[in-house]
């Protein structure tokens, strides 16, 4: 028989837990629905209406500058092109064009013609000395690797999904090549579900044994659909690059990196490009090119026509600078730009009060152009600085209802801090999160504390009450103190989780004439036992 | 003996919830996979691919859940309406006998009945040439998680149905919601089956514990 009390005290932490998880949800979801109700009852005020439709007011070459596209010439000449939709004037762009030393050196406007082509007007019939195909098209790096392949084997009320590749042979012989994420390799079957053999990192074997694993897979890429690799699937792994051809059975290892494992990688031609290639025939012409760059930051280039592998290290990419890099293959030279944002080196531990301060300083960012040189190093080509004027952080925020602060108020107050330490880190890296950590932090944003005074005595007028509620009912003093700092720590919920687990009906001690609990046998306050009812006289009918 | 004995008439009372389901998961599972069977799509190359039997997964979802939920009420709640725990619990078994009989009793029907109706599913659907992309031995293994949430819906009910305190009656069945709907927020099996593990830890051992402590 085992011990009823053993058990029950074995299942009261997790009756805590269930009781402490449920009423943090219940009260979460009491906020949410009051914040949506605010929202929609924050109607703005008539004369913040009429404030928001005023016409906006002239920018300064300054704010032009930093608000315009940086643009290079293949050649490395420097431009910012301003662009602005002009309100009531039938979808005209206004563009203004500066050179690197802000002068002025092109005006008009842009608009479609009856073809729907873009038509540039100079002011003064000025021509534009430039098209928009003349510059250079960037392409920029993805990182995202493992996380959109979780996507597809989330577990979903339809199942996961699986890697396949079909293949029909001779009219109805099918062949399915099936990749097993897990083990990094495919299963060839036939129709009949016989296996053919297997394809790896070691091409295509018979034997399960001898296959060898292409690792951990980050990204591939249909081939078929780029004209330019024509055959097969390009086999993005953390170590690895193939080309993988189930059709012919085979594989082309392009670039092996066993040391570093690759981070990210551009193997596509950027939407810009495409974009500027429907207007006008491109002005400059490009090589097919890849870049997988790996953690030692070493860019490893694969580029065709003439095919070509190049390994170039880049000046300051370092980790943990704020560096954006991209590149580009023209027929004559490689381009790399490195823009780096800023000499206010950002706070190691990018908390957000940290980062909310970073950017409400004016920013100084600058562009360097590199071109590779014939001996495989790199020239800088030109060099630019541009001021981007100081972030008022409140406008990136929705405006925040009035009742806001009094609605989180009933948070619990360590969200607020949750928030400032790890909120940004999280958010910046949610897709690769748990899909759990990045809805925690949402949460978290949405309800932390937004007037801590007023949260932290709500807290304390919880603590007190519980104290209060507890001190007639308590049955020892450590579960007393513990509900104390849990109503204390959790605020509403804490106060709800404790009511739920603890509330029992109390009675006048007979003794001492306070308050007591009926769970515990001698009253809190004095220690007497519980009265005993007093027996009454036996009552028998007696038979005659 | 008197565990295999409860456990014998367990398994007559809720029998009939075990033929259901079988007509529900076999009857309909095998409808949707005959359907799909007959509409063979193009398959693009070196791409995901949904799993030809999606459909039978939702259908397993809600089976299991909903017969989870219908044992536990029939199990621990009904006794409770009908006042009659009085005199199961006045038999020489003990409490804890009274009540590893009827969670095993429970299980076998979602085990056998449930789990099983799966298990037959997939090997109808895994026929060489019923489909051109069979079902993975993943989804297999996926099937069976969704057969086990209906373990975690049947503990919450339980819970539920036998929890003495006002305040928190609920509370089993809105933990056994949010294990359920956790499940479905994980990338990888073994998350989600540490998840329903630790659900169906959580509940169990409230369970047992309000079991041989309340009065009846």
């Amino acid at each position: 028989m085992p011990n009823k009390l053993l058990i029950r005290q074995f299942a009261r932490p997790f009756e805590i837990i269930t009781a402490i998880v449920i009423l943090m949800l219940l009260v979460f979801t009491l906020q949410m629905i009051a914040l949506g109700i605010a929202q929609v009852l924050a109607v703005p005020e008539p004369h913040e209406q009429a404030k928001d439709t005023q016409k906006p007011k002239e920018l300064t070459i300054q704010e032009k500058i930093a608000h315009s596209r940086k643009e290079f010439l293949p050649d490395g000449t420097f431009l910012f092109v301003y662009s602005e939709n002009k309100q009531g004037d039938g979808g005209k762009l206004a563009t203004e064009i500066f050179d690197a030393n802000s002068n002025l050196i092109w005006q008009g406007v842009q608009f479609k013609d009856a073809n729907n082509k873009p038509v540039w007007q100079g002011v003064d019939n000025t021509p534009l000395p430039f098209k928009e195909t003349d510059y250079l098209a960037w392409n920029g790096y993805e990182d995202w690797g493992y996380r959109d392949i979780k996507q597809h084997l989330a577990i979903n009320p339809n199942f996961s999904e699986s890697l396949n590749c079909v293949l029909y042979r001779d009219g109805n012989d099918r062949e399915v090549w099936r990749y097993s994420i897990s083990k990094g390799y495919f299963t060839g079957y036939t129709s009949e579900r016989k296996i053919i053999g297997y394809i790896g990192l070691n091409g295509f074997v018979k034997n399960k044994a001898e296959v060898k694993s292409f690792g951990k897979l980050m990204h591939w890429d249909r081939q078929a659909e780029n004209k330019e690799f024509p055959t097969g699937a390009l086999w993005i792994t953390n170590h690895y690059v193939c080309l993988v051809d189930a059709q012919n059975r085979k594989v082309d290892v392009l670039l092996k990196t066993e040391t570093s494992r690759i981070t990210k990688y551009c193997i596509k031609d950027s939407p810009e490009t495409h974009r500027r290639d429907q207007g006008e025939t491109p002005s400059i012409k490009y090589r097919p090119a890849m870049d997988f760059v790996t953690a030692d930051n070493i860019h490893h280039l694969i580029l065709q026509e003439p095919a070509q592998l190049l390994n170039v290290q880049l000046p300051n990419e370092q980790p943990g600078k704020r560096t954006s890099v991209a590149f580009t293959a023209t027929q004559n030279d490689i381009f790399f730009k490195i823009i780096k944002y800023g000499k206010i080196e950002p706070p190691t531990r990018k908390t957000f009060s940290d980062y909310e301060e970073y950017t409400r300083k004016e920013l100084r960012i600058q562009t360097d152009l590199y071109k590779l040189n014939q001996n495989g190093a790199l020239d800088i080509v030109n060099h630019c600085e541009w001021i981007w004027p100081a972030v008022e952080w409140k406008q990136y925020f929705e405006p925040v209802p009035k009742s806001k602060p009094y609605i989180t108020a009933f948070s619990p107050s360590f969200y607020d801090w949750l928030w400032r330490s790890y909120y940004l880190e999280i958010w910046n890296s949610s897709y690769d999160n748990s899909t759990l950590l990045a809805g925690a932090n949402l949460v978290i944003h949405e309800l932390r504390p937004l007037n801590m005074p007023l949260n932290l005595l709500i807290s304390i007028a919880i603590m007190g009450f519980t104290l209060w509620h507890g001190l007639a009912r308590r049955t020892s003093w450590a579960k007393l103190i513990f509900w104390v700092i849990v109503a204390g720590l959790l605020n509403l919920a804490g106060l709800l989780a404790y009511l739920a687990l603890n509330h029992t009906p109390v009675i006048k001690c007979p003794a001492c004439g306070k308050n007591r609990g009926l769970e515990k046998n001698n009253c809190s306050q004095c220690g007497s036992p519980l009265p005993i009812p007093q027996r009454k006289p036996t009552d028998l009918i007696m038979a005659n | 003996m008197r565990f295999l004995a409860l456990l014998k008439g367990q398994q007559k009372e809720i029998l009939i919830i075990g033929v259901v389901q079988i007509l529900i998961v076999f009857g309909f599972g095998h409808s949707i996979i005959s359907n799909a069977a007959h509409q063979e799509d193009s398959y693009a190359n070196y791409a995901f691919t949904a799993s030809p039997i999606k459909d039978v997964g939702s259908l397993l979802i809600f089976a299991s859940i909903l017969c989870g939920a219908i044992l536990g009420l029939t199990q621990f709640w009904i006794p409770g309406t009908r006042r009659t725990w009085h005199f199961l619990l006045h038999r020489s078994a003990s409490r804890t006998t009274i009540l590893l009989s009827r969670i095993t009793a429970a299980l076998i029907t979602l085990v056998v009945f449930t789990g099983g109706c799966w298990t037959l599913l997939f090997l109808y659907a895994s026929q060489p040439k019923l489909f051109v992309l069979p079902p993975t031995f993943r989804v297999y293994i996926e099937g069976w998680l969704f057969v086990s949430l209906g373990l975690v819906s049947y503990l919450g009910v339980a819970l539920s149905s036998i929890n003495p305190t006002p305040a928190t009656k609920l509370f089993g069945t809105v933990l056994a919601g949010i294990v359920i709907f956790m499940t479905f927020m994980q990338f990888g099996i073994l998350w989600a089956s540490a998840i329903i593990a630790a659900g169906i830890f959580i509940l169990a051992i409230q369970l047992y514990s309000i079991f041989l402590n309340r009065e009846f």
